[in-house]
């Protein structure tokens, strides 16, 4: 979890979040800081949510430019699923709702003259963020073996990583397909990590220090940052961040700073262009009320968007992909759902026609606002105003 | 017989004023159930504070070896920390009479500077691991390696007593004092500095009085504001100063230059009595061809006014 929630000017927004995030923050760590459960049962306590877990969604039904119908598989039996609605909320990351019903989407890194945005690369390209394959060790009291692998990459003491805990820059699969190479890439993922622990256990001069480690968990879900983003009515880009240009129609507010990933230069070189480790680059803002215009596509007339998938610029994309940000916009479009059931407006029209009440329930929020602020860890490097009202 | 010259000169300045005029020391705490620090106040030469100063003297154990750190500090209108100077004759030195270097007292400057130290959260207990708690006010132990970045190596407890004398206790009293010389060359010499935390503190602290006789500098702030300060202004702000004439001349004027949110505080909370006529052109003006919360709240006030 990261960034910031209740924040202005909206301080409501994110208590929601705060009813279901875990009390402990670290990338890597025991399940039991995740508090999945947490979730889970908030959810199945909710009489006006039904809950489909293990279904990929691979189609839509189509009546003009609104989704009728989505349909999706289990993962497990491959049985099908429709759901029909008057609404829809893409929070795939993926974006793979609005691809599938024909929205306009970007990807890869835009030019810098296409927004004017000074951090841009010079010409477009498709070097996105990467996906973290994420592991950790436990020390037993036993000693462990770890077999001598074979099928690694070739590994040397001046490549590898003598410790016992891979975090968030380890992270592969920058410049490929995030879309149709995502288990390609987790795959390299573990490849590296398998190589590099077989090294420490097996060959490397400190192997002693290694004996009683033991790889206790190796992510197979790798964690992804950057694929497509829908295009809306507005797309939200670097200077209006940067130079805080408020809308009227701002929401949940992006904190954190800018922060985007590369690959670690001499970790490319090491690995012949298949860099596995990155760095981050931060550019310092102003928390930043995201246009409700970026929550909603502008093709598909009855889609919302929230998280990773909105539309927004590359650049821009790397504040608003915080898990707590990306709650906050739940909170939003669930709000805006709402006013659209009662009012039949689609999104476009909630903007034009009925905005006001949109930001009366922001004001107001949903969730529990009496519950102590857990969410205070991992707040990030965002500016904030210094003083506030008391 | 200067000093009481000047003295007498500066209160017949203020016989107009409401400004009272405190004698020194303004305030004064203690530090480590012992040691009593006083703060004078400075004025310019109108009588206006400029600053707070204290003459330091604590003694400090590193590592059972005590001796006295006498120090000047000097703290702005807000009570922030602004910087210290060494006493002629009277050096800085670490442990084992170490005098401190060219080096350390610029680290000292930026530990002491910085108001968002880690030695916030720390007791002096907690500085150092394996603490073996004493009479003598000195413990022996490795400083703890989140601490000692921000101190001085062999002059842990100085930057730390020192860095809560600066930060801690002195602030909550100094801005006591400042809020009751407020007068209006005081606000006026704050406002001008166009210091987003010193508004902050103008409008935290100000009565309905206060806002009264002050609104022309605080309208001022709003135009400067950054960010949420012209919403959480406006906010602060009682209803009916906002409405009355300086303040609606204010806003028929700078109604287009203040953000969509400040906009929308500010009609949250006139009141519809007492519209002028510049100021419902002005909100005429502002009607957008979208449904807003905003427009909403005009449309209510021009309704009610046309009743």
């Amino acid at each position: 979890m990261g960034a910031r929630i209740n924040l202005e000017p909206y301080p409501a927004l994110g208590n929601l979040v705060n009813e279901i995030g875990p009390e402990l923050g670290g990338n890597a760590q025991q399940k039991t800081y995740y508090e999945d459960d947490k979730k889970l049962k908030a959810v199945l306590n909710e009489s006006n949510i039904s809950l489909f877990l293990n279904y990929h969604a691979n189609r839509v039904e189509m009546d003009g430019n609104k989704i009728v119908k989505v349909i999706a598989q289990n993962l497990e039996t491959g049985e099908k699923q429709a759901f029909s609605a008057p609404l829809f909320a893409d929070c795939t990351g993926d974006g793979t709702i609005g691809y599938l019903a024909g929205a306009e989407y970007m990807s890869g890194r835009e030019s810098r003259e296409k927004f004017n945005e000074p951090t841009a690369p010079e010409k477009a390209d498709n070097l996105t963020m990467g996906i973290s394959v994420q592991w950790f060790s436990e020390t037993t009291e036993h000693t462990s073996t770890f077999p001598n692998i074979k099928w690694g990459l070739p590994w040397s003491e001046e490549k590898s990583f003598a410790i016992t805990r891979g975090d968030w820059d380890w992270e592969t699969g920058m410049g490929k397909d995030m879309i149709n190479e995502t288990e390609f890439i987790r795959d390299y993922g573990l490849l590296v990590v398998y190589s590099n622990w077989s090294f420490l256990k097996n060959h490397h001069s400190e192997k002693e220090k290694f004996e009683n480690e033991s790889l206790k968990w190796v992510a197979y879900v790798g964690g992804k940052r950057e694929s497509r983003r829908l295009v809306g009515d507005y797309i939200l880009t670097e200077n209006d961040l940067t130079g805080r240009n408020l809308m009227p129609d701002g929401t949940a507010p992006t904190s954190w700073t800018i922060d985007l990933h590369y690959p670690d230069a001499e970790n490319s070189k090491q690995f012949d262009g298949e860099a596995f480790r990155s760095i981050a680059e931060h550019i310092k803002i102003y928390p930043y009320p995201i246009p409700f215009r970026c929550l909603y596509s502008k093709d598909i007339d009855n889609l919302l968007m929230a998280g990773r998938d909105i539309s927004v610029s590359h650049v821009a994309l790397g504040t608003v992909r915080l898990m707590r940000t990306g709650g906050m916009m739940g909170e939003v479009i669930g709000m805006a759902a709402s006013i659209s059931n009662e009012r039949k407006a689609i999104p476009r029209e909630i903007y034009q026609n009925h905005f006001s009440a949109l930001e009366k329930l922001m004001l107001e929020g949903i969730g529990n606002p009496n519950l102590t602020n857990n969410q205070d860890y991992n707040l990030g490097a965002t500016l904030m105003e210094t003083g506030s009202i008391k | 017989m200067i000093r009481a010259v000047v003295f007498f000169l500066v209160s017949a300045l203020f016989t107009e004023s409401k400004t009272a005029f405190y004698d020194n020391p303004v305030a004064h705490f203690t530090v480590a159930d012992s040691v009593n620090i006083e703060i004078n106040a400075i004025y310019d030469s109108l009588g206006v504070l400029s600053n707070y100063n204290a003459h330091i003297i604590t003694p400090v154990c590193e590592e059972d070896k005590c001796y006295a750190i006498e120090v000047d500090f000097y703290w702005d209108q807000i009570g922030r920390f602004h910087h210290y100077d060494t006493v002629p004759g009277k050096g800085l030195t670490k442990l084992d009479h170490d005098p401190f270097t060219e080096s350390d007292f610029i680290k000292l400057k930026n530990i002491l500077n910085n108001s968002n130290s880690i030695l916030a959260s720390y007791t002096k207990e907690e500085l150092v691991r394996n603490t073996r708690s004493s009479d003598v006010d000195g413990v022996s132990g490795a400083t703890i390696k989140e601490i000692q970045e921000s101190v001085i190596n062999g002059a842990v407890y100085s930057c730390f007593t020192l860095w809560h004398i600066a930060n801690g206790l002195a602030v909550d009293s100094l801005q006591k004092v400042t809020k009751k010389l407020f007068s209006r060359e005081l606000i006026k010499n704050l406002v001008i500095q166009d210091d987003q935390e010193i508004n902050y503190f103008l409008i935290n602290s100000f009565s309905e009085r206060d806002f009264t006789d002050y609104l022309p500098e605080i309208l001022q702030t709003i135009l400067q504001g950054k960010g949420y300060y012209a919403k959480n202004a406006v906010e602060k702000i009682p209803s009916e100063i906002l409405s009355n004439i300086l303040g609606q001349g204010f806003f028929a004027t700078n109604f287009t230059r203040l953000d969509y949110f400040a906009q929308v505080a500010f009609l949250k909370k006139i009141s519809t009595k007492s519209i002028n006529e510049d100021l419902k052109t002005t909100l005429r003006n502002n009607v957008d061809n979208r449904n807003s919360y905003k427009n909403d709240l005009i449309k209510v006030l021009l309704d009610d006014v046309n009743d």
